[in-house]
């Protein structure tokens, strides 16, 4: 790995993520796992290197760019191509991302977001351990954040309330499986003072 | 939605709303208290150990809440007991298990929330037994 970043590869590297991007059939699973892999390596690119500052805008579009980006794209992806995607692999590597820019201020929160996006697209998939490996990961985020000054449980908690999680739980998912890990959500929602009596209403209709 | 789905699904959704109970504020406790008391008794018999654990949990969330006097009486004037009385009546459309289930629940309750209109049930009881009916009756 390491050896990837000495022998000067940053170009091919740059070249490769750009022609994933214009590439409509790249096969965004294997890109990231791949990406994800060679992640930790990234700290050890010298910013000064000359291709150092065009590796890291083509590690921004890949990730960002309107429509071509992966945290854009992924909203689009046929239901197949979701069920092959790894949300950890992605993270990991938008982890690296923000290490290797220098832009550490605030990447946990950044990092909590892209996060919170790729496994609400997993619930709303058509696959059922997809949608509960979601719920199982947004849970662990919860236990792992708050006591984290960096992204705090009410951040979740709002967020949970404004992509309408347990609505899409009980109003269009209905699975028993989702619904039975859904105590734990309406828990944060309520100490966070995020649960409104509309949503005990929706529950008690299904 | 098929049969044992739609009952699967109910079935998971009073376990949540048993869960969240600890965590309710008084109007929301209400709310579903309220919706509790419109099940129909069959569904109430169904569901019993489930309605059990949301009495259960309510008392816990009171308890963080209110000394233990005022525990009773707000308890007392919400949670209607006549209506698992009603369920196990010789009339009411429960089985005979049912029955049972909800009448071991109604005497848990009974103790377990020590409230003070529980002694009319002791009452009822006698006067089924004078006309010769079961006690419940």
């Amino acid at each position: 790995m390491e050896s990837f970043v000495e022998a000067k590869c940053l170009k091919a590297l740059t070249n490769f993520l750009k022609s994933v991007q214009s590439n409509p059939s790249a096969d965004y699973s294997m890109v990231t796992g791949f990406l994800s892999e060679i992640a930790p390596t990234f700290t050890k690119v010298e910013i000064n290197h000359e291709d150092a500052t065009e590796f890291i805008q083509a590690v921004n579009s890949f990730l960002y760019e309107e429509n071509s980006g992966i945290c854009q794209k992924i909203r689009h992806l046929p239901p197949s191509q979701v069920k092959d995607l790894n949300e950890e692999e992605i993270v990991t590597v938008v982890k690296a991302y923000y290490d290797l820019s220098g832009d550490s201020m605030g990447k946990e929160l950044y990092c909590a977001k892209v996060q919170l996006d790729l496994l609400l697209i997993f619930l709303q998939s058509p696959y059922i351990d997809k949608k509960l490996t979601a719920l199982n990961e947004i849970k662990k985020m919860f236990d792992k954040r708050t006591k984290n000054k960096d992204v705090p449980g009410k951040i979740l908690a709002k967020w949970l309330s404004e992509c309408n999680v347990i609505e899409y739980i009980y109003k269009e998912a209905k699975h028993p499986e989702l619904i039975s890990r859904s105590a734990e959500l309406i828990n944060i929602l309520a100490s966070n003072e995020r649960l409104e009596i509309g949503t005990l209403e929706l529950i008690w209709e299904t | 939605m098929n049969e044992h789905k739609h009952e699967a699904v109910t079935e998971a959704t009073l376990n949540v709303i048993a869960s969240i109970a600890r965590v309710l504020n008084s109007d929301m406790i209400e709310f579903m208290i309220n919706q509790i008391h419109k099940l129909p008794l069959s569904m109430l018999g169904e569901y019993i150990k489930i309605v059990k654990s949301f009495y259960i949990n309510v008392l816990h969330n009171f308890s963080k809440l209110h000394s233990e006097v005022k525990i009773k009486q707000e308890l007392s004037s919400r949670i209607k007991l006549n209506i698992l009385w009603e369920a196990i009546q010789d009339e009411s459309e429960l089985s005979n298990k049912n029955k049972l289930a909800t009448l071991e629940v109604l005497i848990e309750l009974m103790t377990t929330f020590d409230l003070s209109n529980t002694s009319e049930f002791l009452v009822k009881a006698i006067d089924n037994l004078k006309i010769g009916s079961s006690a419940v009756k």
